[in-house]
């Protein structure tokens, strides 16, 4: 059940109604019981996964809380990452790691025979694997007391709005909101609305008609040419952008609505100056994630030049990993470690030619930000292409080496629908930069701007957007 | 519910349905001049031409093989080629209701086909014939089926011209040459590509659904005394017919005989030319010089269907 389907939209009215309808102490099993639903349209058995992962945390962070000693705890602590990272090993890295040791034993003349799994795999797997070993990790450190409540901490794992793509919540931050009472509360669920409407408008008239251009280039190289590369390239970085941070925007509008405040994880990443900044900026629940969880703990800054680029390099490499089983995904991660080491090396020299530049604040920072886009741009190559291979010829054709048939201007008529929505996307995102929040805005406007807004909002997704209801990029992580 | 709050709900319903309502009848109005581009231009322009006594039906491979042109001239009957690239079974029997629906007079319909539609085909491309919605109740049917959701979608008029706003507007900037015909060419200097799209393979059960719409098709028309033809034309397969090309011939063939439809094959093994590569673009579609070999063998084998029925009259 996709959030940009009409099936979504009974099923959350309904759940809705039902959410308000209700006495505050039976919402919670209604939402699970939603939850689980939401789950189950995609593939019923994988259930058992989520409620696996449920079980052994549940179980682990209260002897976790009353285990005697550091060695109790910690061995607790083992069993919950060994089976959660080894649900998500199994499903989605074995046929990665097999394949990767067969060509290896090939390579070196040795005999390498294990089959392969072909499973599918798990939507949302990486995500609720991460948001449950979170908190049992923050139990095992102290900062967090489990749940008493095993409902309410099963829909700590299973919250339908975040479930299959995140944002990857904190227990510390989800949990007792599941606890508030939560009246119903008209400004909420017309921010939830207009939340929810704003990523449906970047996902069907942005994302998924950009995609369209960049299937064609992507899905054919030797039938395009170089300029097609470059568009399509320019193209998947707003697709994805657009595609992901529109799924969160209505998964953060969906919570808002039943009473849940989300967090925030995209803030207008374009318009980073520096890799660094990227990162803050981009995937946030993710990126604070790898921060706190792998980050730090690897020592984080605190032990030199070279542990600090080492554990970049390690938490981006893991990182890349997370998003899928392909060399493609280490190379991506491994391409933004060096980046993100790279921006610290230089920062002091950048931050000189910024102070030297007699050119005005805007232009030094426009300069950065297309510098940052450009180069964010050059790892998206090896995001979408299929293969390695892929990734290299398009290189090559960016670069001027190569010759293909198709004119750049064969999907005019998609650019020009697209065009529109990426203008509108730009004017929100500039404003956002120097104003603030348009919502915010909004809410101060006369009731017939804010409908004005909404009713344009509701046309340019009849009228521009693009209705075959595809998945999320990120669904396939 | 507040009765503020469900007042303001209802003003907001009521606005967005008189919006919809309005911005739709605008874009009825424009779309009606739209009789060109590769989207629903053409759909227009071809629901349109009920004064031709040939249609052929079909995706692209009826585009560029089928051409009108040289079937007037071999049987001396107005002629017109309907088919539309990326389409299966689905969009012919939308466009042949509509066509039916605006009065043909046609006596022949030609269905150029896919056996591959038999096993399916991508219902969501009929979405760009959503302005057609309510005209008919068998493209109803049709547009309803394109996604779980569309019935209620289509209720919205507005949606109904979802992704047609660019081509609408274009349209009324500038005048575009009439798509003439029906006929296109690929053009000479794309190269050719001869590589098989996918390997040889098994087929499984034909869906009954689309079988089904091959039947309707050609009931629509005899109903209205319109003879049908169902034609396979050539493809590049060095290896022979492929599972499905021999499975889905033998089943089409005898649907064809059980309807009273003709069913005529013309490829590789009728006609030696079409085992020479230098008329292929690529595996499924023939060049110009094929397709103009192709339509005058066609003609050959249409004619006695048109003598038989003016023998009838």
């Amino acid at each position: 059940m996709l959030f940009n389907s009409v099936a979504y939209l009974i099923f959350f009215a309904v759940v809705g109604a039902l959410h308000f309808a209700l006495p505050h102490r039976f919402r919670w099993l209604l939402l699970l019981l939603a939850s689980y639903w939401f789950y189950m349209s995609w593939n019923a058995v994988y259930l058992v996964l989520i409620l696996a992962s449920t079980g052994v945390d549940y179980v682990v962070s209260h002897r976790m809380a009353r285990a005697p000693d550091r060695g109790t705890r910690r061995a607790l602590l083992l069993v919950s990452l060994s089976t959660n990272l080894g649900l998500l090993f199994v499903f989605k890295y074995w046929d990665f790691a097999n394949d990767s040791l067969r060509q290896l034993a090939e390579a070196t003349g040795l005999y390498w025979e294990v089959p392969s799994l072909d499973v599918l795999l798990p939507v949302g797997i990486s995500f609720y694997t991460f948001q449950t070993l979170s908190y049992t990790i923050d139990v095992y450190r102290g900062t967090l007391r489990p749940e008493r409540h095993l409902g309410h901490f099963a829909l700590f794992v299973a919250f339908f709005p975040q479930l299959v793509a995140g944002p990857i919540e904190r227990a510390s931050r989800l949990l007792p909101q599941i606890d508030v009472v939560k009246a119903l509360d008209w400004a909420r669920i017309n921010s939830g609305a207009q939340l929810f409407l704003w990523g449906l408008f970047k996902k069907v008239v942005i994302a998924d008609r950009v995609s369209l251009y960049v299937d064609a280039v992507y899905g054919n190289l030797d039938f395009h040419n170089p300029t097609s590369y470059w568009i399509a390239t320019y193209c998947f970085a707003i697709q994805i952008y657009c595609d992901f941070s529109g799924y969160s925007d209505m998964a953060i509008g969906s919570a808002k609505i039943l009473g849940f405040d989300l967090m925030e994880n995209f803030r207008r990443p374009y318009f980073a100056t520096s890799m660094t900044e990227f990162w803050r900026r981009w995937h946030i629940s993710l990126s604070t994630w790898l921060r706190d969880y792998l980050y730090i703990p690897l020592g984080g800054n605190r032990h030199g030049t070279t542990a600090l680029y080492r554990n970049l390099l390690i938490t981006m490499l893991l990182g890349g990993l997370w998003h899928g089983a392909s060399l493609n995904f280490v190379i991506w991660g491994a391409f933004h470690g060096v980046l993100l080491g790279l921006s610290r090396a230089t920062l002091p020299f950048r931050d000189r030619l910024y102070e030297r530049s007699e050119a005005p604040s805007w232009v030094r920072d426009g300069v950065r930000m297309l510098i940052t886009f450009h180069l964010v741009c050059l790892g998206w190559i090896f995001f979408r292409a299929e293969t390695l291979a892929d990734s290299l010829q398009i290189i090559r054709g960016i670069t001027g080496f190569g010759a293909a048939f198709a004119s750049p201007f064969l999907y005019a008529d998609v650019l020009v629908n697209a065009g529109f929505g990426v203008i509108v996307l730009l004017a929100v995102q500039v404003w956002q930069e120097r104003f603030g929040p348009v919502r915010e805005s909004l809410v101060r406007a006369p009731i017939w701007v804010r409908w004005a807004v909404v009713y344009a909002l509701v046309f340019a997704i009849l009228l521009l957007g693009v209705e075959t209801g595809s998945q999320f990029i990120y669904f396939q992580f | 519910m507040n009765p503020r709050i469900l007042m303001l709900v209802v003003a907001f319903l009521a606005g967005l349905f008189v919006l919809d309502r309005g911005a739709a009848s605008l874009l009825a109005a424009a779309f009606e001049r739209l009789e060109t581009g590769a989207q629903v231009g053409l759909a227009n322009y071809g629901v349109r031409q009920t004064d031709k006594e040939l249609v052929v039906f079909g995706s692209s491979r009826a585009v560029y093989h089928v051409d009108p042109a040289i079937l007037s001239e071999e049987l001396g009957v107005s002629a017109f080629n309907a088919g539309s690239a990326g389409q299966s079974v689905r969009y012919a029997r939308a466009i042949e209701a509509l066509l039916l629906r605006a009065g043909s007079q046609a006596r022949l319909f030609v269905l150029h086909v896919n056996p591959k539609n038999l096993w399916g085909a991508d219902a969501a491309r009929m979405q760009r014939l959503a302005p057609f919605y309510g005209r008919d109740p068998a493209v109803d049917a049709l547009l309803e089926a394109t996604s779980p959701g569309a019935r209620f979608k289509l209720q919205l008029e507005t949606y109904r011209y979802n992704s047609l706003v660019v081509p609408i507007l274009a349209n009324l900037l500038r005048d575009r040459p009439s798509p003439g015909n029906g006929f296109r060419v690929i053009p000479h200097d794309r190269p050719q590509n001869l590589n098989p799209r996918e390997a040889p393979y098994e087929p499984g059960a034909i869906h009954e659904d689309m079988s089904q719409l091959y039947v309707d098709f050609i009931a629509a028309a005899r109903e209205r005394g319109i003879r049908v033809a169902l034609v396979d034309g050539p493809r590049w397969r060095p290896d022979g017919r492929t599972p499905v090309d021999r499975i889905g011939q033998e089943h089409l063939e005898r649907l064809a005989s059980e309807n009273g439809a003709a069913w005529i094959v013309i490829d590789e093994v009728s006609e030696p030319r079409f085992r020479e590569p230098q008329y292929f673009a690529d595996v499924a579609h023939l060049t110009h010089e094929g397709a103009a070999i192709f339509t005058t063998l066609l003609a050959e084998r249409l004619r006695p269907l048109l003598t038989e029925e003016r023998g009838r009259e």
